[in-house]
């Protein structure tokens, strides 16, 4: 049982931690569901009272903006631009950086992208 | 211990007159079991398919009744809430554990939802759109 309530306690820190965590500027390196090739871009993570704020740039230029949670120390993220919208769901790693899955509309599996922080 | 060396050497004479083929074949078999079962309360991945009845709140504090319908195409699960019978948002999946997280979009703007499953088969989640500073809720029951 204290193990039990120690686990329960750490996982709680733990999901505070990430919550606070998340905020900050990155480097991703992404590859495309299906296998349709990767991509590099820089991802900004700001917080905007509750929620969060993502920004993804390609070569400079704003490509996707999102709006993102905190759930279950999952940082989940909705994200849209002209051309489409989809879903990313990142869990945290130990030294800051993000594992993301994601997908789109008309996706049968998933792609992934990994954040690491500037 | 000595009950333990028992069970280990029988296991050992069992894996040689087997062969070791079948013991990675159960291997496999039982940690792909352990991945549809989650360790919450045994709501099972891939059930999630189907038509709910929802009950929210918006970020801004009123509430809301809609329906709900998910569906699962290959590893992506598409999502649509009916307002009074009516398409209101579209949204595409993704299971992640006992997480179920998608984003959505109409014609006014995008947002997320993250739902809980629960054993019971409702989803409880929490859900924000473009430009709000806070969460809603919504929780779905199966139909």
């Amino acid at each position: 049982m204290r193990t039990l309530l120690l686990v329960a306690a750490l996982t709680l820190v733990a999901s505070f931690a990430l919550a606070a965590d998340v905020v900050g500027t990155y480097t991703g390196h992404g590859a495309n569901p299906g296998g349709a090739g990767g991509y590099d871009c820089d991802v900004v993570v700001a917080k905007n009272g509750d929620v969060y704020s993502v920004q993804w740039y390609f070569g400079g230029n704003l490509g996707y903006d999102g709006v993102g949670i905190m759930k279950n120390g999952l940082f989940c993220v909705g994200f849209a631009s002209p051309q489409g919208y989809g879903v990313v769901v990142y869990t945290a790693n130990a030294d800051g950086s993000l594992d993301g899955v994601w997908t789109m509309p008309g996706a049968t599996d998933l792609g992934t992208e990994t954040l690491k922080r500037k | 211990m000595r009950k333990l060396f028992a069970c280990a050497a029988a296991l050992a004479v069992l894996c040689a007159f087997m062969g070791c083929c079948k013991g990675i074949k159960d291997k496999v078999t039982k940690e792909t079991k352990t991945l549809e079962t989650t360790p919450g309360g045994g709501a099972v991945a891939g059930a999630i398919e189907g038509h709910y009845a929802a009950a929210g709140t918006n970020p801004d504090g009123s509430s809301y009744k809609c329906e709900v319908e998910i569906k699962k195409n290959g590893q992506a699960y598409p999502v649509a809430w009916y307002f009074d019978g009516k398409l209101a948002y579209e949204g595409t999946g993704i299971l992640k554990g006992n997480t179920f997280v998608v984003g959505f979009i109409n014609p006014q703007g995008y947002g997320v939802v993250a739902y809980d499953i629960k054993a019971d088969g409702s989803l409880d989640g929490t859900w924000t759109g473009k430009g709000a500073t806070t969460a809603g809720s919504e929780k779905l029951t199966k139909k």
